[in-house]
C-alpha cells in the first residue's frame, strides 16, 4: 500500500512552493514512501502526554522588551544582497 | 618553513611566539598546499583573497604581545557559517553568489582571537547529506582513497584537516555531520552540547538539532577551539554557558544490543579492540542496553522532526531578499521557479517530507508523536547517565563508501547516521576520535570511536580521548 502517490507529492510541492521536474516527480513518491514506511516504527512506542513530558527548570522562554535601540549597521549591504532593489527598497512583483 | 603537519595548536603557537616562523609564513605555507592539492580533493570551494592580510594582522598582534593561542592559526570554515563580506553558499546554487552581511558569532570570537580564515569548505547542500555528494558544485574526495566519499555534510572541513590543508576547521552537526566525516577521514570531530556554541550566523537547517563544532587533528586542538567558540550569546536565545564540567569518568556505558544495526564486521572488531584498550585503563564498562530501549527509534524520530524543521527553515529562500532567483510571470510563480530550479534534490525531498509530517491530519501521527518519542529517548539517557559517566559506540556502522554507492537510495544514506543521531536528539556532546583502520581493496580506511557525555560535560570526552 503506497502511502505516497504522485498526486500527493504534487500537492506537497504546491504547499512548499517548490517546482518539481518530471524526472523528480517520477522518482520522489517512492522515495518518500520508503522513508515514511521506515519512520512508522515509532507507532509501536507507547507515548503520551504523561510519560513523554520533560520538566526542566533550565528550560524557560527567553524574551526581551520590544525596544528598537540599535539598528543593523550595514543596511546598504542588505539592500545590495537583494536580487532586485531600488532606492532603499527590496523590489518584489505585485501581490494584488 | 618547517613541517607543521604533525604539530598541535599549542606547539604552533609556541613557535610563532618564538619567531621561528611568522603567521604570514604559516598562511603562505597552507595557501601553497591548497594550491597543490585542492584540485584533486575539492575540499575548498573558495580560498579567501585576504588571507595574507589577515595573517599580517595576526603578526602585528604577536609582536604587540597580545597573541592568543589561536592568533595566526589558519582555519577552514564550512560554507554555511557566515563570514561578513565573503560568499557563503551552503554549497547551493540558490546562494551561489550570496555575500554574508554579518559575522557569525563564532567567527567574531575567532577573529577577535586572531585566527586566520583560509576559505570556505565544501559541504552537502544546506548540510543535508552524509557524503558531500549533495554539494551543487561537486563532491569532495576522501584523501585516504580518492574513489570514496569523505562523509558529510562537513566533508570539505574534514578533508581540509585530514589532508593538512589547514590546522583545523569549523563544521556543523545536525545528525552527525561533524562526527561522521571526521570518522571517514581519520580526524577528530566534536559536536558540543546543543546551545553551548551560538548558532547566530549558522544557516539554520534543523534548529533544535544544529550545533557548530571543531574538526581537528587531535583532541587538545578540539578543546582549545571549543573553549574559544563557546559561550552564551544574546543573539541566540537557545545558547547557554558551558564550562565543560569536572571531567571525572569511572564507568563507561555501551548499548551492546543497539550495535547490531548493519554494523560492518571489521568496524565492530575495531570498536571492540578500542573498547578493550579503554577498559585496560581501569574504566568499568557497563552494558546500558536495558536503560536505552527507545534508542532504536532515533533514526525514525530524526527523519520526522528534522525534515519538519527543514521545511520551515528553507522557506526563507525565495529569491527576494538575497541569493539567486529565476523569474516567473508573477510573484508566486517566481517562488516555484526559483526554488524549483536552484535547490537540489535531497533538499527538496526533505522539504516535501517535512511539509507532509506537519500538514493538517498528519501532524499528530508524525510530528507530535516524534517529539514524544524524542522526550522518551532523552529520559532514557538521563537514566543511563545516572549509572555511567560516559557512553561509547562506533561513530559509523561502515567505513567510507564509494562515491555514487548510496547516492540513489536516500534511506540507505540515512542509515549511515544510526550511531550519531541520538546525541543531537538528546542534545548531549559527542566526539569522534580516530581509532584505527579497516582494509578495503588493499587500502586502509579510518574508523571512528565515538565518545558521548552528559550535557555540558565535554571535559569527560577530552579525558577519554587522551587514551587514543
Amino acid at each position: 500500500m503506497a502511502l505516497m502517490k504522485k498526486e500527493d507529492v504534487e500537492k506537497l510541492a504546491v504547499l512548499a512552493r517548490v517546482e518539481l521536474s518530471p524526472e523528480e516527480l517520477a522518482k520522489i513518491p517512492a522515495q518518500i514512501d520508503e522513508i515514511l514506511s521506515y519512520v512508522h516504527k515509532i507507532d509501536s512506542v507507547t507515548a503520551d502526554e504523561q510519560n513523554a513530558r520533560i520538566e526542566s527548570a533550565a528550560v524557560r522562554n527567553v524574551t526581551r522588551p520590544d525596544n528598537f535601540d540599535t539598528a543593523f549597521g550595514n543596511v546598504a549591504a542588505l539592500i545590495a544582497a537583494a536580487p532586485e532593489a531600488a532606492d532603499n527598497y527590496i523590489k518584489v512583483k505585485k501581490i494584488l | 618553513m618547517i613541517d607543521v603537519s604533525k604539530l598541535n595548536i599549542k606547539e604552533i603557537n609556541q613557535r610563532l611566539l618564538a619567531g621561528e616562523f611568522s603567521a604570514v609564513d604559516l598562511a603562505n605555507h597552507y595557501l601553497a598546499k591548497i594550491s597543490a592539492k585542492n584540485k584533486d580533493l575539492f575540499a575548498y570551494l573558495e580560498v579567501y583573497d585576504d588571507v595574507l592580510e589577515q595573517a599580517e594582522k595576526a603578526d602585528q598582534k604577536i609582536k604587540a604581545g597580545a597573541a592568543t593561542l589561536l592568533t595566526g592559526i589558519p582555519l577552514a570554515v564550512k560554507d554555511n557559517i557566515l563570514v561578513a563580506g565573503k560568499i557563503a553558499s551552503a554549497s547551493s546554487k540558490i546562494l551561489e553568489n550570496y555575500t554574508a552581511t554579518y559575522n557569525a558569532t563564532v567567527i567574531d570570537k575567532l577573529k577577535e582571537a586572531g585566527a586566520v580564515f583560509l576559505g570556505r569548505a565544501n559541504m552537502d547542500e544546506f548540510a543535508m547529506g552524509g557524503s558531500t555528494e549533495n554539494s551543487a558544485f561537486g563532491p569532495t574526495k576522501n584523501p585516504h582513497d580518492l574513489s570514496r566519499v569523505p562523509g558529510g555534510s562537513s566533508g570539505g572541513s574534514a578533508v581540509a584537516v585530514a589532508a593538512d590543508l589547514c590546522v583545523a576547521a569549523l563544521g556543523s552537526d545536525t545528525g552527525g555531520s561533524i562526527r561522521q566525516p571526521a570518522s571517514f577521514c581519520g580526524v577528530y570531530g566534536l559536536k558540543p552540547t546543543y546551545g553551548s556554541v551560538s548558532r547566530y550566523g549558522l544557516m539554520a537547517m534543523s534548529s533544535s538539532l544544529d550545533v557548530i563544532g571543531p574538526i581537528t587533528k587531535n583532541s587538545a586542538d578540539a578543546e582549545i577551539i571549543f573553549n574559544f567558540i563557546k559561550g552564551q550569546d544574546p543573539y541566540d536565545s537557545t545558547s547557554v554557558t558551558d564550562d565543560g564540567g569536572a571531567g571525572q569518568v569511572k564507568k563507561i556505558g555501551v548499548p551492546k544490543n543497539y550495535l547490531n544495526q548493519g554494523l560492518d564486521a571489521d568496524v565492530l572488531a575495531q570498536f571492540e579492540t578500542s573498547l578493550k584498550k579503554i577498559a585496560a585503563q581501569g574504566y568499568e564498562i557497563v552494558d546500558i542496553s536495558d536503560d536505552v530501549k527507545n534508542l532504536e527509534h532515533s533514526l525514525a524520530v530524526y527523519y520526522i522532526i528534522m525534515p519538519a524543521e527543514v521545511s520551515s527553515n528553507m522557506a526563507r529562500y525565495d529569491g527576494i531578499k538575497y541569493g539567486s532567483k529565476i523569474d516567473g510571470a508573477n510573484l508566486i510563480e517566481g517562488y516555484f521557479k526559483t526554488r524549483g530550479g536552484l535547490i537540489g534534490g535531497e533538499v527538496k525531498r526533505r522539504i516535501l517530507l517535512g511539509t507532509y509530517v506537519l500538514s493538517a491530519g498528519y501532524a499528530d501521527e508524525y510530528y507530535n508523536k516524534a517529539w514524544q518519542v524524542r522526550n522518551l529517548i532523552k529520559k532514557d539517557f538521563e537514566k543511563a547517565f545516572e549509572k555511567v559517566d560516559a557512553v561509547v559506540m562506533p561513530t559509523s556502522p561502515v567505513p567510507a563508501f564509494k562515491i555514487g554507492e548510496r547516492a540513489e537510495n536516500p534511506l540507505q544514506m540515512y542509515l549511515a547516521d544510526i550511531f550519531t543521531i541520538f546525541a543531537n536528539l538528546v542534545g548531549v556532546p559527542a566526539m569522534s576520535v580516530p581509532d584505527g583502520f579497516v582494509q578495503r581493496e588493499g587500502i586502509n580506511l579510518p574508523t571512528g570511536f565515538q565518545i558521548i557525555a552528559p550535557h555540558l560535560q565535554e571535559k569527560r570526552i577530552f579525558k577519554l580521548a587522551e587514551h587514543f
